[in-house]
This record gives C-alpha cells, structure tokens and sequence, in this order.
C-alpha cells in the first residue's frame, strides 16, 4: 500500500518533470500582415512551423497594421519589450544593428548551411550587412514601374503599346491626356509628379546622379543633384503646385486612386500595384514599364527585413524561425499569395512566378534598381531632403540655396550624432 | 497630565490625515515630481532606450540651441496656435456668453447646441473636420465658392494649416461659453441698471461693468488656455502629421517624434525642459500682471 | 417711448437672427458627420453637394462594425473609462477630505504645490513617466492608463472636491467624532452622500477625458486587441483613408454614447463645467 502510493508520487513527480522539460520555447513574433490574404498567409506560415516545432518551438504572431506598426515597434523597444522575430525597414538595418539590439544570424545561417549570397537577391541583402555580420533577412523587396492607362492613351490619340521612355516623351504624352475644368482645375492628368511613388531621388539617379561624394559621405548639394531639382520644379511649376494639391486631396491613394480612378494617365507605384489594380480595378486596360529616365535608367527599391532581437532569451529558436521564413518554401508560397517580391532570389526566380510578365518585369527591374544609401549617423535624411524639395516647390529658397543649407544641416545632424555618440 | 491624551489624539489625528493623503502623496511624487526631475536628468544624457543613459554635460543645449533651426519653428508655430486659439475663444467666448446672456428663455436651447460639440470625442471631430477642409469637395470651400471666392487648401497649405487648426478649436468654444455665463449671472443688474440711468450705452457697459467683473474668471481660462493650447498635440497627428511644410510641426508632436520615432530620449528630454522653463515663468508672470491689476 | 420699444424690438430681432445662424453654423458639422455616415461611398465627394444622402444606406454602420473590432474597443474604452471614474472617485474624495477636513502638518503647503501642479506644462513629464512605467513591465497593459487615477486622480478633481468639502460645515462631523466614528466612516457615511452633485460632476469629466484619451493608449497600447476606440478609429482611418462613409459611421457610434449621456445629464455637465472653469 504504502508503497504503491510512493510510486505513484514518483511516477506523477517524473510526469511532471518531463512536462516541464518538453514545454516548447515561445518566441513572441510582431509583423504588418494584418489583413486579407497577406494574414492568412503569413498565420499559415507560422502555424506549419508550429507544427514541424511542436514540443520545441511555438510562435505567437501579432499582426499590427502598416501604419501603427513602426511606432508600436520602436516604442516597445525602448521599452525592453520587443518581441523575439519582428519584420522591420531594411533600408535602415544598420542602425539597429550598431546599437546592439539586433542578433548577427551569420552564425545560424553558417550552422544551417546556407549561402546568403547565393539564396537572396544581392542589393536587400547588402542592407542587412553591419560590418562582418548579417543583423537581418530580406523578407521582401520592392521596386517601381510606370503604370499607364491605355485608354486613356487611345482616347488622347495616343499608342497604347507604345510608352514613354524618356521624361520628355513622357511629358509630350501627359499633355496631350490632361484635361482641365472650368475653373482650371484638372479632371485628368496626364502625370503627377507629386503622387503615389514618384520620388525626387529616383529622378537624381535617373539624371546619373547620386547622394556620396567620392570619400563616401553624404553629399546633396552636388551641381547634379541642384539641376535635378531646378528640372523637378520646372515640371511642378508647368501644373502649378496648388492645382497638383488639390487634385491630390481629392484622390487620396487607396479606393479613390485618381489611376484606379482613370483620372491619371500615368502613374509612378511600386509592384504590389498590380494586386490593388487586380483588386479595385480589375477591368482597367493599363500597361507597366520600366520608369522613364533622362540618363540612366533606374528604380528605387527598399523592403522589409526580419530581425531577431539580441535581446531574445531564446535566441536559437529565433534565428531558426527568421532562416525559416526567408527559405525558398515559405517565401513562394508568400510571392505566390501575396504578389510580394521577396528577398529570396531562388524563390522569386521560380518557373511558375517568372512565366508571368509582370512578374519577370519586376524581377528584372531589380536588376537596375537601387537602395537609399544608408547613413549611420543620420539614417532618416532622405525626410529633410523630402522638405527641402517641398520647400522649394513651394518657392522658399532657390534649389542651390536649399540644397547647400540641407547640406549644412545634415553635416550638423551628423555632428550632432556623433557628439552624442 | 492632563496633556498627553490630547497630543496623542493629535498624532493619531495627524496620521489619519497622512493617511488620507497618500494616494496623492505617492502620485505627486512618481508622476510629477519624480518625473520633473528625471526630465532635467536626462536632458544632460544621451540614451537610445537600448543601451543606459550616457551623461554629456551641457551638449543636447548647446545642440538645441545652436545646431537645431526645427525647435524654433516648432516652438514659433505652438505660441502662434497658443495665442491665436486661446485669444480668439476667450474673445467671442464672452461676447457669445453676453449674447445668451440676453437671450431670456431660449438662452437654455442655444446653450445646449454651443456645448454639444465640446462632449464629442476628438478623434471622431478631427476626422470630421478633415472632410470639412478638403479643399475642393469640402464644405467649407464650397461654401466660400458660394461667394465667389477660391477657397484656400486649408491643411494642406502652409500659411492656413495653422489658421484651420484654429477655427477647428472655435467649434469647441461652447467650454469658454458656459463658464462666462455662469460668471455673467454672477453679476448683479443693479450694476447695470445704474450705469444705464447714467446714460451708459451698451458698448461701454461691457467694458467698463462686464469685463471688470469677469476679470477672474477672464483670467483663470486664458492662463489654462494657454497653458492647454501649449500641449497641442493629437490634431497635429493626425490631420497633418506635421505638415506642410513643418507649418503644423507643434512641440508636442517634435517631442513625441524625438523620443518615441527616432528615440533620443535625452534630447527630447532637454526640449521639454526648455518648453518648461518657458512656460512657467510665462504663467508666474501672468498671475504677477493680473495680481498688479487687480490692485487698482 | 414708442421708439425705445421698437429699438428693443429691432435689438431682438438681431440677437435671435445671429444666435440662430450661429446655432446652424455649429450644428452643420455633426449634420455632415451623420449625412456622410449614410451615404455610398460614391456620393460622399460630389460637388455640388448632397445634403441629404439618396438612399440612406444604413449598411454603411454594419459595415463599418464589422471592418474594424468596433465592439471589443468599445468595450475596452468603457472598461477603462469606468476604472478611472471609480479609482478618481474614490481616491481624490479621500485626498480631498484629507485637505479639507483633517489637520496635518504640512497640508497647506502639499496643497499649495497641489494647486501648482496644476499649471506644470504636462511635456515634461512624457518621457520619464514612459520610462517608469516600461521599467515597471507595464508597457502594453491597462495599468499605466488606470494606475495615475488610483492615487489621487490629478490636482484638479482634487482641487474641486476640496472647494466642495470645505463648504461642508464641520458641526455635522464633530458630531459624528464625539460619537466615536472612524475617520473613514464619517468620510465614507457623512461626506460623500452630501457630496453627489461634486462628485457626480467629477465623474463625467474623468469619463470624458478618459473616453477621449488618445495620447496614452497610443503610447502604452501595442497590442491592437488591447486598443480603446480613438486610437482604434486611427489606426481605421488610416487603413481605410478615404472610405469615409464607413469612417463617418464609426465616428457617429463612437460619439453616440457621449451624445446620449450629454442630452441626459446636459444641466449638471453645463453647470460642472461652468463650476469647474471659474478657478474659484
């Protein structure tokens, strides 16, 4: 009797035992993909890795939408409570990774055997480098094409298989679709300079030129870069920017697109606007190509990275579940759902995603496509040089004057950091 | 020793009162005090949240005061939104309050619609007023078109966005309405019955009879008015996210992008002491020109 | 004498116009709000405009519950609400009675500083309190939105029941006192039952304020099931920039309630409001 119960105790305590030896490590995992098919993708991804893990690894993801998301993350890092695997801006891993607070999965891609050099696409890969590490995956990519609407085109007495390829094509075509009101404001534009994804530093590149002076720092205020911008005002100027504002109020991106809309004949968006067309608009006769160029053709790319804190008590689990999601599997079946073109170059460049034409475009586009460069002192510099076109355009300082005192002041916040620093 | 009850009564007394105070005891010193302190301690720091605080002396001043043009504007578009909201509300606040004041038995009614917009909840509002000042389908420009005039593009223009956040806080001005109100019946009509048998019109019976007496009241709603628009905030970011043109960049919204977007807890911090060392004097000054006042 | 009259008669011909067009002109924004939260989509930006929508379209409210979890931030925003209603009660009546009915040492001077703190500019105390609370573990919980109102729910609500208390005359407690009541019971069976209308007044404000918060679950709220309905109704917004039908719909039912408890209790808000803003 008295026996049977000590081993009964001794059978529970051992029961008990291995239960708490077998309970899974749960990594807490934080991302953007809060909706629609994108969510159940990624719920899916995790739930299979779940399951292959089960007794080891649990991951409990948290979708939080786009736009609070970068708050969210940033607030709760300061807080020590980021959580163990979180999607992040790849054009500025770098920051992240010299404060300390990102793992260098180097290690753990050596351990798995994988060659990152050979397993993504060569430019996002480069921005998860921090000096001999790799502080962050490519999760995904992007790029940015010429949208055009091809009735618009025909109505304008236009070919529709014939697009633009240079600016001055371009703005030959979009003055010929452009159409006022009465009271001179536009009920179509041909293009808008000042919408969706056109951006001044594309039209820099486009012109030959760069934002690095020779030793490698920051320069803005380079004759290029000043004649890019007196042409970029030019173009405003010729709609004139009260005009452009208002038509943008009144087509905010989203459901009221003006493209979406067939009020914009051609529009500068990146790739996952073929799905939102495929989605609001799906019987819109459009055409995308490569962005026209006045030198050099080029793109603008930036992306999402995934990143294990440093911080994480499981770092293993972690940097196991980062490889896992960027691997070849889980990356096609998200560029396959999502039409999202992921960092994973074997995954991107499958037969069943390249025979598709818009794919293979953005694909190639990647090619000729290039990243902000990435400045540790002051990682956020393109913004002020987002003012500073806007302050121009708003006819505040010449374009030399601006620039030279964007210069200045970005020279100061560079100081600025590393006095601090 | 007949004494010692009553000390001890006292004592006991005395540590009921301690007692009875602590919840504000401990909030006073964790949530104000602490923190005033621990804001002039980390603004001589430099911390990322991530790694501990590094002290470097006087450097985020000398930053903010000498490297940093952003502060300036920001701090000049908070005292314009500061002076323009609070001096526009208190304005009409009391000449509203003296119109219903007049308005007999339907003063209630009107009372009641000037006030319901100060219980909406203010994300809700700012939304709303989004719609309004949207310059081409807004109701506000089509109103103007009424009138032949091109409305202007309201947020989305520099010289304006401060202006609409403005008359967006005049939809709020029924707060100001009903405390001048109240203020106003506080004064007797005998005052005003005998400044009128001395001939005196209706203009000057408001400045030489209504605005002396509501001085107090006058006062005390332009200092926390002041001191309130100071912290102007949610609108910012929201409705304009700073822009155009940092035009609607308050302090508030610069501080919050300092410490929680780029994390630079510590010069953060040392803005907010510098909007603190202004605004304090600023609100001692205030009483010490009122009190003068007050004594003639 | 007849032409005084006729001036009177002009005079309030003029009064009641202005304060009518100035009664429309206030009322045309929440006019618009519910006009647009029936409306289709299409309609909403069409100029010139419709002032009444075609077809009311009252799916535009399911719709807009159903595109964002209306309900559960409902819900929390009310949890929250009510938590701070009863921690600011409870804890602001006893600093209160502290201040104004029991003698201590130091009380005159804490209460000086009470009614200063009043006039601190609340940015400085931002980053240190965040810094507190995430060094606590609070970050993404309820507390640092609940916890502030528990001790002492802010200067102000204290101030306000103090000027109430101190009206109080003191025979009615001294009785109490020579009879042998506990502090706390005179407190708790003599102050707050001739302290309703205050204390009714303090409420609503702490319910409005705390209804209205935007800045504090934005900061400390990351997990969007934990989200109170503004910073909800943002995050909405910003998802669905320009569906304002939808956006206009959630506003109304957002503001819905408070509308109610305005038009219900609308002469002691009025007069609490009144009571509270002449610094007396």
């Amino acid at each position: 009797m008295k026996l049977t119960r000590i081993f009964l105790i001794a059978l529970f305590m051992l029961i008990l035992t291995t239960a708490s030896f077998a309970a899974p490590v749960v990594i807490r995992f934080w991302h953007i993909y809060d909706a629609g098919i994108a969510k159940q993708t990624i719920d899916q991804l995790v739930a299979d890795f779940n399951k292959s893990y089960e007794g080891k690894i649990q991951v409990e993801a948290l979708g939080i939408s786009f736009w609070d998301y970068w708050d969210k993350l940033r607030i709760s890092t300061a807080a020590g409570q980021e959580p163990d695997v979180f999607v992040n801006d790849l054009g500025n891993v770098g920051m992240r990774a010299s404060s300390g607070i990102l793992l260098d999965l180097a290690p753990y891609l050596k351990k798995a055997g994988i060659d990152a050099n050979k397993t993504f696409f060569k430019a996002p890969l480069d921005m998860c480098r921090w000096k001999a590490g790799i502080y962050a995956l490519p999760f995904e990519t992007d790029i940015r094409l010429l949208f055009y609407n091809k009735d618009l085109f025909v109505k304008a007495g236009l070919d529709p298989n014939r697009p633009p390829k240079t600016w001055n094509e371009l703005w030959q075509y979009a003055d010929k679709i452009t159409k006022k009101d009465s009271k001179g404001d536009y009920e179509v534009l041909g293009f808008n300079p000042l919408y969706a994804q056109s951006y001044f530093w594309m039209y820099v590149w486009g012109n030959g030129g760069d934002f690095l002076g020779e030793d490698g720092n920051l320069v803005v205020n380079s004759p290029i870069v000043v004649k890019s911008l007196t042409e970029w005002k030019q173009m405003v100027d010729r709609l004139s920017l009260e005009k452009i504002q208002k038509f943008n109020a009144t087509y905010p991106l989203g459901l009221n697109d003006a493209f979406i809309n067939k009020k914009l004949g051609m529009v500068i968006q990146n790739n996952t606007f073929f799905s939102q067309l495929r989605d609001y608009a799906p019987d819109l006769n459009y055409g995308a190509v490569q962005i026209p160029y006045p030198v050099k053709p080029v793109s603008w790319s930036n992306g999402i990275s995934i990143e294990a804190s440093s911080r994480s008590r499981y770092k293993d689990a972690a940097a196991e579940f980062v490889i896992y999601l960027t691997n070849k599997t889980s990356a096609h079946l998200f560029a396959k759902n999502v039409t999202a073109l992921v960092g994973n170059k074997e995954a991107a460049s499958s037969p069943d995603l390249i025979s598709n034409e818009m794919w293979k475009l953005s694909v190639q586009t990647l090619d000729i496509s290039q990243f902000r460069p990435f400045v540790l002192e002051y990682s956020l510099w393109y913004e002020d040089l987002e003012k500073t076109v806007e302050s121009v355009l708003y006819g505040k300082a010449t374009p030399k004057k601006a620039l030279d005192d964007l210069q200045k002041m970005l020279e100061t916040q560079i100081q600025k950091y590393r006095l601090t620093h | 020793m007949p004494k010692k009850p009553k000390s001890s009564f006292w004592k006991r007394k005395s540590l009921t009162g301690y007692l009875f105070a602590t919840p504000w005891i401990i909030g006073l010193v964790c949530f104000i005090i602490g923190p005033i302190f621990a804001s002039f301690f980390l603004s001589f720091t430099t911390y990322d949240g991530i790694n501990p605080p590094k002290l470097i002396g006087f450097m985020n001043y000398k930053i903010l005061f000498t490297l940093d043009p952003s502060f300036w504007k920001a701090l000049g578009n908070t005292f314009y939104y500061m002076f323009g909201s609070v001096f526009l509300k208190v304005l009409l606040g009391l000449i509203f309050a003296v119109l219903l004041n007049n308005a007999g038995k339907f003063m209630g009614i009107f009372r009641t619609i000037f006030f319901l917009p100060v219980v909406l909840p203010a994300i809700p509002v700012m939304f709303l007023w989004m719609m309004l000042f949207n310059p081409s389908s807004g109701l506000l420009n089509q109103f103007l078109g009424v009138f032949g005039i091109n409305g202007p593009l309201w947020l989305n223009s520099p010289t304006w966005s401060k202006p609409a956040f403005i008359l967006m806080s005049l939809w709020g001005i029924g707060g100001i309405i009903v405390i001048f109100l109240a203020g106003l019946q506080g004064i007797s009509t005998e005052l005003y019955e005998a400044a009128e048998l001395d001939g005196a019109n209706k203009i000057q019976l408001f400045w030489k009879i209504t605005v002396p007496m509501l001085r107090p009241v006058i006062f005390f709603n332009i200092v926390t008015g002041l001191i309130g628009a100071s912290q102007v905030f949610t609108e910012a970011y929201v409705m304009t996210g700073g822009g155009p043109l940092e035009s609607t960049t308050f302090v508030n919204l610069m501080i919050y992008k300092l410490a929680f977007k780029d994390i630079q807890m510590g010069y953060a911090s040392a803005i907010s002491v510098v909007m603190f060392m202004i605004l304090v004097p600023l609100t001692v000054l205030l009483f010490r020109i009122y009190r003068k006042q007050a004594e003639f | 004498m007849r032409s005084q009259k006729k001036m009177k008669l002009i005079r309030e011909i003029i009064l009641y116009t202005v304060l009518t067009l100035f009664s429309i002109i206030f009322l045309i924004p929440l006019f618009w709000m519910i006009s647009t939260s029936l409306k289709q989509e299409a309609q909403v930006m069409i100029v010139p405009i419709q002032w009444f929508p075609k077809s009311p379209q009252w799916r535009n409210y399911i719709d807009a519950v159903k595109a964002f979890p209306f309900f559960r931030y409902f819900w929390n925003t009310s949890f929250l609400a009510i938590l701070n209603v009863v921690g600011t009660l409870f804890s602001a009546s006893l600093v209160a009675y502290s201040f104004s009915k029991l003698r201590w040492k130091g009380r005159n001077q804490l209460f000086y500083i009470t009614i200063a703190t009043m006039f601190i500019p609340s940015q400085v105390l931002i980053i240190p309190t965040y810094l507190l609370f995430s060094k606590l573990g609070w970050v993404n919980t309820y507390l640092p939105l609940v916890v502030p109102a528990f001790c002492g729910g802010g200067a102000f609500n204290i101030f306000l029941l103090r000027q109430f208390f101190v009206s109080i005359p003191d025979e009615l407690l001294e009785a109490a006192r020579i009879d042998g009541a506990s502090e706390f019971r005179i407190y708790s069976q003599i102050m707050l039952p001739l302290s309703k209308p205050v204390l009714f007044t303090v409420s609503i404000f702490t319910l409005l304020f705390s209804w209205n918060d935007f800045f504090g679950p934005l900061l400390y709220l990351h997990d969007p099931t934990k989200w109170t309905l503004a910073v909800g109704l943002r995050s909405f917004q910003q998802q669905y920039t320009t569906t304002w039908s939808l956006l206009m719909a959630a506003s109304t039912l957002t503001a819905l309630p408070l509308i109610i408890m305005y038009f219900v209790f609308q002469r002691n808000i009025t007069s609490g409001f009144a009571l509270s803003g002449s610094g007396k």
